[in-house]
């Protein structure tokens, strides 16, 4: 009897707990992010244990989901504003078809490299699986915050972040 | 320079000069153990640059020892890029099958580009075979002459035997067919 009553609220707890499982965002300070290496919708290939050194930002997205245009655009006010202190972003995208791709760039007004993720091997290896998604990776190339989801308002956290990073 | 003692003149003389002795004694010790603060601080320098070193060298063992055990001589294959001048053919990425199953898939960026123009080798891949037959493909692709999309193949039988294999794949310019050329061959 014990047990069934418990099952109640340890249910209610245990949904709680999922409902908030998409906005946790976590430290990992000494996890080394995974190399990779994209070509960008301008033709170039971009690697990113080319960019050690700098603080960088690798944001993952499609154009079908509508979230991901206004962290997009948050992003290119943040990546403005940190550009010259040695802030790097480089955006993911999945779409299978890089079309899409281009027309969203074209209406978000976004001047950062968007790299193309058909095969979406490097969605897998952030085992990304909710979009949009965010990592901050630290200057010696370890991936120190992950945000799994976008609200507005988000952009303080990140800012922040950001500038913790710097001042290391 | 004489060391200066602010002494009101009403001071007896023995005041004037315990205080003027005890400026020269502290001048004296500075002068003394300067030299020792300056000795120890390059021993601690010089011990850091030591212990830097030596672990530098464990490191490299290390990974030498990591290679060795994953990839034994008798079992080892490794294939290489490399490029000489690439006037006509500009390389974007290298895609490599071993006996039918992709094994390496590689975007070349500008900087990695640069590095094999120098004179760079780019060791593409590295694993297990066992000895006999194999059959290696590469497929290369880029921009050839008038920044036409290229994508050529090359491929490569080769016995594996009980030693090491070592495979190159060179791309080099023909002049005489302003052409790039694809080579695959084995190192001895």
């Amino acid at each position: 009897m014990d047990i069934k009553r418990s099952i109640g609220p340890a249910s209610v707890v245990l949904l709680a707990w999922l409902a908030c499982l998409p906005s946790i965002s976590f430290a990992a300070s000494d996890q080394l992010a995974a190399d990779f290496a994209l070509k960008s919708l301008e033709g170039r290939n971009l690697r990113l244990s080319e960019l050690r050194g700098n603080v960088v930002m690798v944001n993952f997205w499609t154009s079908r989901c509508g979230v991901c245009r206004q962290q997009a655009e948050a992003l290119q006010a943040l990546y403005a504003q940190h550009a010259e202190a040695g802030v790097r972003l480089l955006s993911v995208n999945f779409d299978s078809d890089p079309h899409r791709a281009r027309e969203f760039i074209a209406g978000a007004g976004i001047d950062f490299p968007v790299l193309l993720d058909e095969r979406r091997e490097v969605s897998r290896l952030y085992q990304v699986r909710s979009i949009p998604v965010l990592v901050i990776i630290d200057r010696d190339g370890r991936l120190r915050f992950r945000h799994d989801d976008y609200r507005a308002g988000r952009e303080r956290e990140y800012q922040a972040q950001l500038q913790e990073l710097l001042e290391e | 320079m004489r060391p200066r003692c602010p002494v009101p003149p009403n001071r007896s003389r023995a005041y004037r000069f315990t205080c003027r002795a005890s400026g020269w004694l502290a001048a004296g010790l500075m002068a003394v153990l300067m030299p020792a603060i300056a000795d120890d601080f390059t021993s601690i320098d010089r011990d850091v640059q030591a212990l830097k070193q030596e672990v530098l060298a464990l490191n490299r063992d290390l990974f030498m020892l990591e290679e060795e055990l994953l990839f034994p001589a008798n079992t080892q294959v490794a294939v290489f890029v490399s490029m000489d001048v690439g006037e006509f053919f500009q390389l974007d990425s290298v895609s490599l099958r071993l006996n039918g199953r992709e094994v390496a898939n590689y975007l070349y960026t500008d900087r990695e580009l640069d590095a094999l123009l120098r004179g760079g080798v780019h060791r593409i891949f590295m694993g297990n075979l066992r000895a006999g037959e194999h059959e290696l493909v590469a497929v290369f692709t880029g921009h050839g002459p008038h920044e036409r999309e290229y994508r050529r193949g090359a491929e490569l039988s080769f016995e594996k035997g009980i030693s090491a294999k070592f495979v190159e794949l060179k791309i080099s310019d023909v002049q005489r067919r302003l052409q790039p050329e694809f080579v695959v061959r084995e190192w001895d």
